[in-house]
């Protein structure tokens, strides 16, 4: 038996709880394993002990102080690691060595076409990969924030080390069938969610591969550029964080990988830079809230909200805030931005004076805060007087109520798995994220978006009554999952169609919202999906913009086709016909908002998409003119070298033929000189083109030729110098542009006696 | 010896002594104060504290756990894992220290085979 010391055999399960003093037992390997030291014993943190098992005696508990308060009875708690013991069982080297690593490692030896790849990614990708499908099967999601990011960070590291070692293709999820196959049986949720986890695996490791494939090639430009310091700039791992969603420790490990340091003091200031410009650009809601987090709240009372019923009220001065220019009244009309709805603005008056409050927010033990303008003219215990902007109210409250009609319609259509996750409404739109895994179908779209102005057009009252948590519950309100409400709950209810508690405002009878358009469906991490919307005058306008959006398009694209049906009928094409083509007409916009007035989201769908129809039929007669012109282009081209065959000199035993032509694009020309190659089988053509703007050339070289050293680029280049300007291509072709078209005659003599004098590998 | 029957081998010597076996609770705990289950203890954490009374006095479990602070050691060192199993047993009230050790050296030596004098016992001496 040894004795410890105290750090290592105090244990607990967590900064506060119980607790107690331990026993831990180890298994010795021997000393060929030991470090040596005189001092190796048990909890030495070489080799040669492996601690298998602990044995933890509670006796105290831990409060938040940090003192130990004794247990009424004495416990016992013991834990043994399942992957050490069965390494020593099976007498296996590592951990990884045992029956429940190798065949993970195995399956990823077969993605990777290393021979030997290196050990230490395999065995990161089988660790995370166990975690991963885990977590999953437990209902974590990929997030930001808390479990969630560490699930996104383990499959990160995991896709990393994956494609250090050359896995190419997306692979997490044949390792997580192999982890489900393999402990299914153990772990029941393995086998029930296996479908739910594979999908959530799916999304985020192709979301991770775009990121990351972005990312690296920054990263490789990095290494390039940092070569003899061997570290990042940390203002560059900024960017590449700021600018690209990279994360900042991807980048440390890939830059360890390659032998790289990052500058993490650097990094560290430019976020705080970052931080700073947030806070002095505006008021930072967050920021200013934990401000008056700070201060001394006690003595001020919870506000009255009176802003369900009245549009205006007095009040009194209860407290001042001058550094965030926040103003509390004991009573107030002005919502306190909350339950995704934001915060009213409008008018407080103090005396003659009127004040304008930019935003209200709450959220602290009921005291709601009035960010003002100017705090000058407030005194505590003053008398004021406030108005809302009702105009601002009035279109929130539309897109409050249709977020309670989308969320029940979603249900509907999709089925109960649908969860709200989150919401954001405002005068001018909202936003709605529910849990469901895929995409909607434009079919589900379409029915979910007549759904909610089938009830709009119901004109169903909106019902607000106070209850207890518990009859809500019975009723089968929704409600956020973690949200707490306290015994008295506001219950909003739209006739037995949707029941929800919620704390904000509404309008009283769901005709009030007019109008319901969906403008996208899309995913914002895996597993959660979001809604735009947007309602009532809002959406009217949108469709009457974008209406017209389509007309302005259409007429511009009319005007190409136009321009360019001319120019086929000079070149020689056939006639073009006025009545082939329809501008979008007055009558036919009016119908995209007799739609809206009509509620009718079905046809106001069919309107649009008839319109983007018709710009894409343009869109495609413009590609199959321009297909003609070129087509007739390279037949007049054609004509112009005609009898070329006969007419090439011979330079030096090379067959050698020059010509200046009118005007003509760069591919025009080098499809003709493509149709010329097969009938000069060796030599050089060169092909001139004299354009308004400037002077073009095209050569081309036989094979034969460019074997025995003639390069176009370097011949190019002589013809380019001469006219002024640059050239370059690839081996078969190349091409120069430059300005002085009085000079391509010169050129083309400069090229000839180049050839003259030449041997041909220069 | 397969982990599987290393499972069930464990699991059944502590029912043979009387233990409740219970199943491994969530990766994700009741407990708002820890963010992932880090140990078998975790769902036994109202007992230990006296909150509940439990319907047992003896438990035992193959819980999952996840601990992220190892995670550089991962792939570096034979033993360091994100997730892992731990086999655990639990007694509420009812044995204490000298029961424990016992079950735990019986269970090592004459259960699963292991040479006794391959295993060491670190004791801790607490003082007030
Ligand atoms: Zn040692
Ligand atoms: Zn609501």
């Amino acid at each position: 038996m040894v004795k410890l010391g105290e750090d290592n055999n105090f244990w607990a399960a967590g900064p506060t709880g119980p607790c107690g003093p331990c026993s831990e037992i180890y298994y010795d390997f021997g000393e060929k394993f030991g470090c040596g030291k005189p001092d190796c014993k048990p909890g030495c943190d070489c080799e040669r002990f492996l601690e298998i098992w602990n044995l933890v005696f509670i006796e105290f508990n831990r409060n938040e102080k940090g003192e130990l308060l004794p247990l009424p009875s004495k416990n016992i708690d013991t834990g043994m690691g399942l992957e050490r013991i069965c390494r020593i069982l099976e007498q296996a080297p590592s951990n990884f060595d045992t029956d429940l690593f190798k065949p993970l490692m195995d399956r990823v030896k077969h993605l990777t076409h290393m021979k030997e790849p290196p050990i230490l990614s395999l065995r990161i990708i089988a660790d995370h990969a166990r975690a991963v499908t885990h977590l999953i099967a437990d209902g974590v999601l990929p997030s930001n924030e808390g479990r969630g990011y560490v699930l996104r960070r383990l499959i990160r590291r995991a896709v990393l080390h994956g494609k250090f070692i050359g896995v190419e293709k997306p692979f997490l999820t044949e390792l997580s069938k192999e982890v489900i196959h393999q402990n299914g049986e153990v772990y029941p949720e393995l086998i029930e969610h296996s479908s739910y986890i594979l999908k959530v695996l799916e999304a985020e490791e192709g979301n991770f591969r775009t990121t990351l494939d972005k990312g690296l090639d920054l990263l490789q430009v990095l290494f390039q550029s940092s070569r003899q310091s061997k570290k990042i700039p940390g203002e560059e791992a900024f960017k590449l964080h700021d600018t690209f969603g990279f994360p900042f420790d991807l980048t440390v490990e890939i830059a360890k990988e390659n032998g790289f340091e990052v500058d993490k003091e650097a990094f560290d200031r430019e976020m705080e830079k970052q931080r700073e410009k947030a806070r002095s650009a505006g008021i930072n809601k967050e920021d200013l809230l934990s401000a008056i987090r700070k201060m001394d709240l006690t003595k001020l009372k919870p506000t009255k909200f009176l802003g369900y019923e009245k549009m205006e009220t007095d009040a009194k001065v209860a407290e001042i805030f001058p550094f965030q220019q926040v103003v509390v009244l004991d009573q107030t009309i002005f919502y306190p931005e909350g339950g995704g709805q934001v915060g009213d603005t409008g008018i407080i008056t103090v005396g003659d004076k009127g004040i304008r409050v930019t935003n209200t927010l709450g959220a602290i033990d009921g005291i709601i805060f009035h960010v003002v303008d100017d705090v000058e003219d407030f005194k505590i215990g003053e008398r004021v007087s406030m108005r809302l902007d009702i105009a601002k109210r009035k279109a929130t409250e539309t897109h409050h109520t249709a977020t309670h009609l989308l969320q029940a319609a979603l249900v509907h259509v999709l089925g109960k798995q649908v969860k709200q996750a989150g919401s954001m409404v405002s005068p001018q739109r909202f936003r709605f994220d529910f849990t469901y895994l895929e995409a909607l179908t434009p079919e589900q779209i379409e029915k979910v978006e007549s759904l909610v102005n089938h009830k709009i057009k119901e004109d169903l009252e909106v019902e607000i009554s106070y209850t207890s948590l518990e009859e809500a519950k019975q009723l089968g309100a929704t409600a956020l999952f973690d949200e707490k409400y306290k015994d008295r709950v506001r219950v909003v209810r739209i006739n037995e169609y949707s029941i929800e508690l919620c704390g904000g405002t509404h309008v009283k009878h769901t005709g009030e919202i007019g109008f319901f358009r969906l403008i996208s469906d899309s995913a914002i991490s895996a597993g959660i999906r979001r809604i735009e919307g947007v309602c009532g005058q809002e959406a009217k306008i949108q469709v009457i913009y974008e209406g017209k959006k389509y007309r302005d398009e259409l007429n511009e694209l009319l005007k190409k086709y136009r321009f360019l049906q001319v120019e086929k009928e000079k070149l020689g094409g056939s006639k073009f016909l006025e009545t082939d083509i329809f501008e979008i007409a007055g009558t036919e916009l009016d119908n995209l908002s007799r739609a809206v007035d009509r509620k009718d989201s079905v046809s106001l769908r069919k309107f649009l998409q008839h319109l983007a129809g018709r710009l894409e039929w343009v869109n495609d007669r413009i590609k199959k003119v321009e297909k003609e012109i070129e087509g007739l282009k390279v037949g007049r081209g054609w004509e112009e070298v005609a009898g070329f065959e006969n007419q090439t000199e011979d330079i030096k035993g090379i067959s050698f033929y020059a010509k200046v032509l009118t005007s003509f694009p760069s591919h025009v020309l080098k499809d003709i000189v493509d149709k010329m190659r097969p009938v000069i089988k060796s030599g050089i053509i060169v092909l001139a083109a004299l354009n308004p703007d400037k002077a073009l050339f095209v050569i081309s070289v036989s094979d034969d030729l460019t074997k025995t050293g003639f390069h176009e680029g370097h011949l190019v280049k002589i013809l380019a110098e001469v006219v002024g300007g640059r050239g370059g291509g690839r081996p078969a072709l190349a091409e120069a542009g430059g300005l002085d078209k009085t000079k391509v005659n010169e050129a083309i003599t400069k090229l000839k006696e180049h050839l003259n004098n030449a041997n041909p590998l220069s | 010896m397969k982990a599987k029957d290393v499972r069930k081998k464990f699991l059944q010597y502590f029912q043979e002594k009387g233990h409740q076996i219970v199943p491994s609770s969530s990766l994700v705990p009741k407990d708002p104060t820890v963010l992932l289950t880090l140990a078998g203890m975790l769902q036994f954490k109202p007992l230990f504290l006296g909150l509940e009374k439990p319907t047992y006095n003896r438990a035992t479990s193959v819980q999952k756990c996840i601990r992220m602070n190892d995670i550089e050691n991962v792939g570096n060192t034979s033993r360091h894992h994100t997730f892992f199993e731990m086999l655990g047993n639990f007694s509420f009230g009812d044995y204490f220290k000298k029961d424990a050790i016992v079950f735990a050296w019986v269970l090592l030596s004459n259960g699963f085979g292991i040479a006794q004098e391959k295993l060491w016992i670190a004791v801790f001496f607490f003082f007030f």
